[in-house]
């Protein structure tokens, strides 16, 4: 079950690299708005780091880590997940969402993962190695159990991000056609590109539970800047399940809606 | 696998709005709902190895139905059964054993060759490599696109492209097809090498088809039945070539006399039946006992020097049905 | 001339009616900006509190947060992901023809449906500006040769940011796509135009290069108009500056199209 799943993606990533392969342009063009993106937000932060030192426990260090963890969150979202959650829009606009509900494939397994953004691994490797040298230089040594602990947390908070995006993109079922869905999350998931130190007071603990943007990348940055917290992690781990349970939740109701409303 | 649709409906909600700026203003407030019959009361039986035609004009329910057949939508009331299967539950043994082409929409991948497609499919229904092969080979041959399958769908023509989309769903050899408008906007060879293919693959697997189509001579070539709908009513269930009888029963005969016949004898002839006389060519639109009884007094009469029957068009034929199917369905 | 007008008004009144068609659209602007705001109420009350500031570069906490929240809907008003995307598909895809072969120029064309496209957001954010005047009197638009100032900006910054938007899509009459060019120009602009930090805040030496640039215009300007930041000398020389930018702009933007549509044309697709 699980090799076969692992096979069919492994499909997915060859045909995705066909097509890449096909339209270098964009390659570097995706690769050319990354470095925008990286760029504006390392500016942002330096305007900010000209009128105050530090921002809650995060020194400037620490927040230059966070960044480069969040431009990797980013980039593994990105790779797996970022080509699709939001063609469903147009899929369900089109009606093209019928080809993927007829394979005997779980549906939201096609959905989610059928177009590998192939390029985000050139900025997976700059950055991973940026990671660690940065480490290097703020701790003065490696300390692995904290970079293994890490994957595991950054992993999860790729399943949130994951989790967020998509259940804002099933929005489409309710409203038929959500074309906006891409900018309502990039409103949402701005919470999570910032350092969970900004936040104050029962916000704060908001963004730790039921709108886990603090758990995207300050839970693993934090791992890496400070250690490992238990109790963090397991919160985080327990979002991790609920929110993926709710994804699939929204997706079997959504299908469900768009069964009844299709012509 | 034999499919049963008893008592079978379906509706939905759509709303509706006014033209004009005002009325884009108040139904941004609120929302006019009304329900949409798409179909009523459907029966049907399709045995396996059949192929079917379903018959219908523009948003009379065929799509629909296929959609419901395949399991994209669930009945609003009554039910389909497949084997042992219920549809929209897609489970997914059942779609391992149908498959479904859109003339309108494709599951290819745009950019990159119908080739690399054709391996994702292999992976999602999971065929063997052996078996994968075969079929693959004997689909590229019989639809004659060995040139075709490593170059980007982008660059296919229409027809080359529905080919590919019919390979693609033929891979994982499935008992029924559904084709929703197969040959739409195809040039006539292509049209004619769909049909042809059709015909094969149903006499060489058994395999179930139901057809719907714009083009009422792909149902003439390909289905021995049709089932007619009318705004979202069965109004015919049964052979083709009766239903065109029923509606047109007439036949075409050109009868051509030699050069040196007798006007006298036709005039004659001419008072039992009405036929055109055209120099030497006789033509007659007549009911097909009408047209024996004139062809043995011809016949007896003046030697032809050639005859011809000829069908009426069945485009013809259905367009005058559609438009008073009351007056032809009893 | 009114029948041109008249024209191009029914590109407008189109782009009305398929804006109000989706009525999420409008609750996801009102969430945008508000949001984009709470980041950074969050983030300058944690500044000021921590270096006990009373004023920041002359800006009292509470001025900051309003010129910051001007900034967000001016920035929003300006920017078009959806418009542009549009033009560039329009082009690759040859569907630009359809437009060539009409009695229309593409330049006011699409000018008329990237202010369609965004006309349900002016109505909304023009509300929620209103609402800000009567909560907090005397921030923003204190006197009424503000707002007789602050629109023509406004209009300027719209037609400025078009401009902009037009030339780069030009472009993909030799490119064929230029996406990624308009999303890394829509990224950047997101922090150089100041939509979330005021330009002034920015370094000396970019702030230098910015203010010979258009991009002054597109949010710096009209906000610090409405909130009383500029002498009416200061008004008067932007507005000619401005004016500038946006002839050079127009002329730019004519001779790169004609140029395109030739080379378009000849070896067109």
């Amino acid at each position: 079950m699980v090799l076969r799943y692992i096979n069919l993606w492994t499909a997915f990533f060859k045909n995705s690299l066909t097509r890449d392969m096909e339209f270098k342009m964009n390659f570097i063009g995706d690769l050319f708005i990354d470095t925008i993106f990286y760029g504006s937000m390392y500016f942002f932060w330096s305007i900010i780091f000209s009128y105050v030192d530090v921002l809650g426990d995060f020194n400037q260090q620490a927040v230059i880590i966070f960044l480069i963890v969040m431009y990797l969150t980013d980039t593994v979202f990105v790779f797996f997940f970022g080509s699709n959650t939001f063609t469903l829009n147009t899929m369900v606009v089109k009606g093209e969402l019928d080809f993927v509900l007829i394979k005997p494939v779980n549906s939201q397994f096609f959905l989610s993962l059928r177009y590998v953004s192939s390029y985000a691994i050139v900025s997976f490797v700059i950055l991973f190695f940026l990671l660690l040298k940065l480490l290097y230089d703020y701790h003065g040594q490696f300390y692995f159990m904290d970079l293994i602990i890490f994957i595991i947390s950054f992993t999860m908070g790729i399943l949130i991000f994951y989790c967020i995006e998509f259940i804002i993109s099933c929005l489409v079922f309710w409203y038929r056609n959500f074309s906006v869905g891409g900018w309502l999350s990039s409103e949402m998931t701005k919470y999570s590109r910032r350092p969970d130190s900004i936040y104050k007071g029962k916000f704060r603990r908001i963004v730790f539970s039921v709108f886990p943007m603090a758990m995207i990348t300050s839970v693993p940055a934090r791992t890496l800047i400070f250690g490992p917290d238990i109790y963090l992690l397991s919160t985080q781990f327990l979002v991790t399940i609920v929110f993926l349970c709710l994804t699939r939740l929204i997706w079997i109701r959504g299908v469900k809606l768009y069964e009844s409303a299709s012509s | 696998m034999d499919i049963k649709i008893q008592n079978l409906s379906k509706s939905y909600k759509i709303f509706k709005r006014n033209p004009g700026l005002k009325a884009a203003i108040k139904s941004f407030i609120k929302r006019d709902y009304f329900l949409f019959h798409a179909l009523k009361n459907i029966n049907l039986k399709i045995s396996e190895g059949e192929i079917l035609g379903i018959l219908g004009e523009n948003g009379a329910g065929k799509t629909t139905l296929i959609k419901l057949i395949i399991g994209l939508l669930h009945p609003t009331n009554g039910s389909i059964l497949v084997d042992k299967y219920k549809p929209w539950e897609r489970n997914h043994d059942y779609l391992k054993k149908v498959s479904v082409v859109m003339g309108q929409k494709n599951q290819l991948w745009w950019d990159i060759p119908a080739s690399e497609s054709f391996l994702l499919n292999k992976h999602i229904y999971k065929i063997d490599d052996k078996k994968y092969k075969l079929i693959l080979d004997e689909l590229i041959e019989l639809l004659d696109v060995k040139d075709k399958i490593d170059i980007q769908v982008r660059r296919l023509s229409l027809g080359e492209r529905m080919k590919m989309e019919i390979i693609a769903s033929l891979l994982h050899s499935p008992s029924i097809v559904l084709l929703d408008e197969p040959t739409l906007g195809l040039d006539v060879i292509s049209q004619s090498k769909i049909r042809e293919f059709v015909k094969f693959h149903n006499e060489q697997y058994n395999t179930t088809f139901v057809i719907t189509s714009h083009y009422t001579k792909d149902i003439q070539e390909m289905c021995k039945r049709v089932f007619v709908l009318n705004k979202g009513e069965k109004i015919y269930d049964g052979d083709f070539k009766e239903l065109i009888n029923n509606i047109n029963p007439k036949r075409k005969l050109i009868y051509e006399l030699p050069k040196n016949f007798d006007i006298n004898l036709i005039a004659k002839i001419s008072k039992s039946f009405t036929f055109e006389l055209n120099e030497n060519i006789i033509t007659a639109e007549l009911p097909e006992d009408n047209l024996q009884g004139l062809l043995v007094e011809l016949l007896d009469t003046t030697p032809p020097a050639s005859l011809l029957f000829e069908d009426l068009p069945v485009e013809e034929t259905m367009r005058s049905f559609f438009e008073n199917p009351n007056k032809y369905i009893k | 001339m009114i029948s041109i007008a008249i024209k191009y008004i029914s590109v407008l009144r189109m782009n009305w009616i398929q804006a109000l068609e989706y009525r999420a659209n409008a609750l996801v602007g009102v969430i945008a900006i508000m949001s984009g705001l709470f980041i950074e109420y969050q983030i300058w009350s944690l500044i000021f509190k921590a270096k006990g500031y009373e004023t920041v570069k002359n800006f009292e906490f509470n001025e900051l947060i309003v010129f910051i929240f001007l900034s967000i809907i001016i920035g929003q008003l300006k920017s078009s992901w959806h418009s542009s995307g549009e033009m560039i598909r329009a082009i690759r895809t040859g569907e630009i023809n359809k437009y060539l072969i009409r009695p229309v120029s593409y330049f006011w064309y699409h000018f008329m449906m990237f202010i369609g496209f965004n006309s349900l957001y002016y109505i909304v954010y023009t509300l929620i500006l209103i609402g800000f005047v009567f909560i907090f009197p005397g921030m923003i638009f204190n006197s009424f040769s503000t707002v007789l100032y602050f629109l023509p900006a406004l209009f300027i910054s719209i037609y400025i940011s078009y401009c902009i938007y037009f030339i780069m899509i030009c472009f993909a009459f030799w490119f064929g796509e230029v996406r990624s060019l308009v999303v890394s120009y829509n990224l950047a602009m997101l922090i150089l135009s100041g939509q979330y930090i005021p330009i002034r805040f920015f370094p000396e030496n970019i702030l230098n290069i910015i203010n010979w640039t258009p991009i002054r215009y597109l949010v710096d300007f009209p906000v610090s108009i409405a909130t009383s930041l500029l002498t009416k000398q200061e008004i008067y020389n932007g507005f000619v500056l401005a004016i500038f930018w946006c002839l050079v702009l127009s002329i730019v933007g004519s001779f790169i199209y004609k140029l395109g549509i030739r080379d378009y044309e000849a070896y067109g697709s």
